[in-house]
């Protein structure tokens, strides 16, 4: 497995993680562990969160459609 | 990203911004280096100076407005080219109103975390740090290697994906369905 895969595995474990994370705690039934949607809801209580969570956001797409994308 | 057991003038996003514009500025991407550094100073401000500055963007963002603003920002910027002077034009305005409107009141008395809530918080923040950190890595790496394709980042993987119309419309629709959510979630 050379560098370029070796990334790219990581990048599909840590999304792997974080669905199995999502899926597993959707229904917030779980003892030890609340729901994203629960989560949101108390962290975007906090200006600072909330700026800083659109702020991303905005870049996100931003970096995707309005800046060029350089691949070396 | 908030200790619950004092209070603290400077949220942890203020160091998140500081760290991605340390890396922008190493990348030598003058546009983002500007966008973060601004972010960072923005997120200062809002706890400081600015603290008692309030906008009232419930209103707003309950009503049926963001509805319709979304359908045309969908419809905008689905099935127009990306890179143009027109997507420019969108973002520049999109920027300070979504700002105000994520600006709102002041946050909110702190309130006592279940142990749910915090294993939940710890468990999230990991997750997102340890994503950050992969992507600074390959980021750092990839400029230091003789290729870059050595270390792809998210930006060189995603952005191929968007070049067909199709990919381009899925990632708006995505994207713009976040947006939408942090608004009306921030505005309860």
């Amino acid at each position: 497995m050379n560098t370029h895969q070796l990334t790219i595995a990581g990048y599909l474990v840590l999304l792997s993680i974080g669905f199995v994370l999502w899926f597993a705690t959707r229904h917030n039934t779980g003892s030890r562990l609340t729901n994203l949607g629960t989560m949101f809801q108390h962290l975007l209580r906090y200006r600072g969160t909330r700026l800083g969570l659109i702020i991303f956001w905005w870049w996100l797409g931003w970096h995707f459609l309005v800046s060029v994308v350089h691949y070396n | 990203m908030h200790n619950e057991s004092r209070h603290r003038k400077l949220s942890l996003w203020v160091a998140a911004f500081a760290l991605c514009s340390a890396l922008q500025v190493f990348r030598g991407a003058a546009g983002d280096s500007y966008i973060f550094v601004s972010g960072t100073i923005l997120l200062i401000l809002s706890t400081t100076l600015l603290e008692k500055l309030e906008f009232p963007s419930h209103r707003l963002a309950s009503g049926r407005h963001l509805d319709w603003s979304g359908l045309v920002l969908l419809v905008a910027l689905a099935f127009t080219p990306r890179h143009s002077a027109f997507d420019f034009g969108i973002f520049v305005l999109l920027l300070p109103i979504v700002v105000t409107l994520a600006w709102g009141e002041r946050s909110r008395p702190k309130q006592p975390l279940t142990k749910r809530d915090r294993n939940t918080r710890f468990v999230w923040s990991a997750w997102a740090v340890a994503m950050c950190l992969w992507e600074f890595a390959a980021n750092i790496l990839g400029q230091l290697s003789t290729d870059p394709n050595n270390f792809p980042t998210i930006s060189v993987l995603v952005d191929p994906l968007l070049k067909p119309e199709i990919g381009q419309a899925g990632y708006v629709a995505v994207w713009l369905s976040v947006g939408y959510y942090l608004l009306k979630a921030g505005a309860k």
